[in-house]
């Protein structure tokens, strides 16, 4: 400083001690500092110095505070509680004091201020006054305030999350945080589990194996470890749990800790397995009904044939009526194989309809016919009601309905009534049998669900269920009245105008 | 094999043979192959039968690609052919070849002799 060369330095500088240049730059450089308020107070508190900063934060020009109390920059609060002049005792007594605390502007906005006072003396010890530094922290302390509200936030919503237990490892694995669904969902209260190892949730075979640690070990190694599992509640009781385990790093890559969250998947996997074991269920039947048919097909035509052939007189007993009979067993068992493998298609979605104009009056009297033999039927018919649908399978519908009534029927004449309007026709297959239980009626379109008990009449009570779905499909309905023991009436109504069969179809 | 001869193609071996004892048992002549490959070699080797019963769905050679083979030989494709199937869209396949008939599995007897009765004669 001060030697030759120093182009910086100015005249007035130049023409003084090298002491007294010193401390007049130091002056300058004080003055022109911005961001902090650097002045001076005398011994009674008293503004000495003011710089651009004191200024700039705190709204006074100098010629307006130089001489007046420093108090001035303080809330009335801290005013009525001497708390200027606590502060210069306590800078006078220990050499320095330094707070973060509210002050006041001159135009009375407050700011959050970090302040330090120091005591100033001379060679010989005398106290001289005090230095003051004065930063305005408004900012960072609103910005630390959003911090910490939302780090407030979050730990309230963890400990008020229900459905899923959120709590936290030590690096050790000792349970440091809780929240209420950990206690919902394992028993405990966080007072009884705070300090405690996680692996207290485990199954004792889990331990033995060192599971618990082996979890925390790949949750460090991958960051994450997810799992699910048996854990054990405070009752001993277990549920399936999803687990994952999440390590905690510091910035410097130090680790602190572990984050684990645990859900309850006890339903969820029942679920699993129920939609697995229908899955498995569907599919097998559709696999026995496919291989059951085949042979079977064989073993009508063998029965049938051996049936056509046999004489009356052959030496065999009752040769032709036992292969009749035979028939029969083999027919029955194949209409029970095709609902069988009706039903995996509609629970595979694959009821397909294959729609064609037909006369709906012919397939009626086609039926009516087939069943003269075994019943009574009183046939009223409506002509020429055409429309589009799957004949085959209005057909099985129709048979259904007909050879209940039949079976249901006591032997009584039934009716059978085809009646149509422009957008839609009716088939009404009418007995006077022993009639539905009013509670039973809703469900008898369920499958596995019959009216009357399954020995006495027999069948796997999946032929008004396939109807059901046959007619929906087909865009229609089918309803049933019944009175107990005065018989039912079974409706079937079907769109004649044209409807989307085939998305229809692909829907059910 | 007599010329009133009866061709089961099937690859379903009880369904095959029960056709084949069926028809022997009404008094017609008849040979069964387990696949249209098979059906083929015998039919470029032995005389002509009067009819073909068909099975739809075979491997390797299915019913379609049985029919292509067939109309190439001068002297076969002149067979009839009737579709034998279990399929409930069979009215479409039968449309796709030169099929003579239509059978559905389950076989009804009396459709099957009526068919037969047109074109081959009992012994």
């Amino acid at each position: 400083m001060g030697q030759k060369g120093g182009g910086k330095s100015s005249p007035e500088a130049d023409s003084s001690t090298p002491l007294a240049a010193g401390e007049e730059r130091f002056r300058r450089f004080v003055d022109s500092v911005v961001d902090y308020a650097i002045f001076m107070l005398d011994v009674d508190g008293r503004v000495a110095t003011w710089n651009a900063g004191a200024e700039r934060i705190k709204g006074y020009r100098a010629d307006e505070i130089v001489g007046k109390h420093f108090s001035i920059f303080y809330p009335p609060e801290d005013i009525a509680q001497g708390k200027p002049e606590r502060e210069l005792e306590l800078a006078t007594s220990t050499g320095r004091y330094a707070e973060e605390g509210w002050r006041i502007r001159k135009d009375g906005v407050p700011f959050w201020a970090s302040v330090t006072i120091v005591a100033i003396r001379d060679a010989s010890g005398e106290l001289r006054g005090f230095g003051k530094v004065t930063r305005d922290l408004t900012e960072r302390k609103a910005a630390l305030e959003a911090v910490r509200r939302s780090e407030e936030r979050l730990r309230l919503m963890i400990e008020a999350v229900r459905d899923y237990a959120i709590f936290m490892l030590d690096p050790a694995g000792r349970i440091t945080s809780w929240n209420i669904g950990a206690e919902r969902l394992k028993g405990y209260r966080a007072d009884e589990i705070i300090g405690k190892h996680f692996s207290i949730f485990y199954s004792e075979e889990d331990r033995k194996r060192g599971h618990p640690d082996d979890e925390l070990r790949r949750a460090i190694a991958d960051g994450r470890y997810e799992e699910e599992g048996w854990r054990y509640r405070k009752d001993g009781s277990r549920f399936w749990a999803n687990v994952l385990i999440t390590a905690l790093f510091e910035h410097d890559g130090r680790h602190i800790g572990f984050t684990k969250v645990t859900r309850d998947f006890t339903d969820a996997k029942r679920l699993r397995e129920a939609q697995v074991a229908v899955q498995v269920r569907d599919e097998f039947i559709s696999v026995a009904s496919h291989e059951l048919r085949t042979p079977l097909a064989a073993l009508l035509m063998h029965i049938e044939s051996l049936r056509r052939t046999a004489q009356p007189d052959d030496s065999a007993p009752r040769l032709r009526a036992r292969l009749e009979k035979a028939a029969q067993a083999g027919q029955r068992l194949e209409t029970l194989m095709n609902q069988m493998l009706d039903v995996s298609r509609i629970s595979a979605g694959h009821l397909d309809l294959d729609p064609e104009p037909f006369h709906l009056e012919e397939l009626v009297r086609d039926i009516a016919e087939r069943f003269a033999e075994e019943v009574e039927i009183d046939l009223r018919v409506q002509p020429d009601v055409s429309g589009v649908w799957d004949r085959g399978r209005i057909d099985q519908v129709l048979t259904n309905l007909v050879s209940n009534a039949v079976k249901y029927g006591h032997g009584k004449p039934i009716e059978i009534e085809l009646s149509a309007g422009e957008r839609e026709a009716a088939i009404r297959v009418t007995d006077r049998g022993i009639g539905i239980e009013p509670d039973k009626l809703s469900r008898i379109f369920e499958p596995f669900e019959r009216a009357v008990r399954a020995r006495e009449f027999g069948g796997f009570g999946l032929g008004l269920y396939i109807a059901r779905q046959i007619v929906e499909a087909s865009g229609g309905r089918i309803e049933v009245e019944s009175r107990p023991g005065q018989g039912s009436t079974f409706t079937v109504r079907l769109p004649r105008v044209a409807v989307e069969q085939k998305d229809e179809a692909s829907g059910g | 094999m007599a010329a009133d001869s009866i061709l089961v193609v099937d690859d379903d071996q009880p369904l095959r043979e029960a056709l084949r004892e069926t028809l022997e048992l009404e008094g017609y002549s008849v040979v069964d192959m387990g696949s249209a490959v098979e059906a083929l070699e015998y039919l470029r080797k032995h005389p002509r039968p009067r009819l073909i019963l068909l099975d739809w769905n075979m491997q390797p050679m299915d019913a379609p690609a049985f029919m292509k083979e067939l109309e190439k030989e001068p002297h076969l494709g002149s067979i009839p052919v009737v579709l034998v199937t279990a399929d409930a869209r069979a009215d479409k396949k039968f449309s796709m070849g030169r099929f003579v008939d239509l059978l559905m599995k389950p076989v009804n007897l009396d459709a099957l002799f009526s068919i037969i009765g047109r074109y081959a004669a009992q012994a």
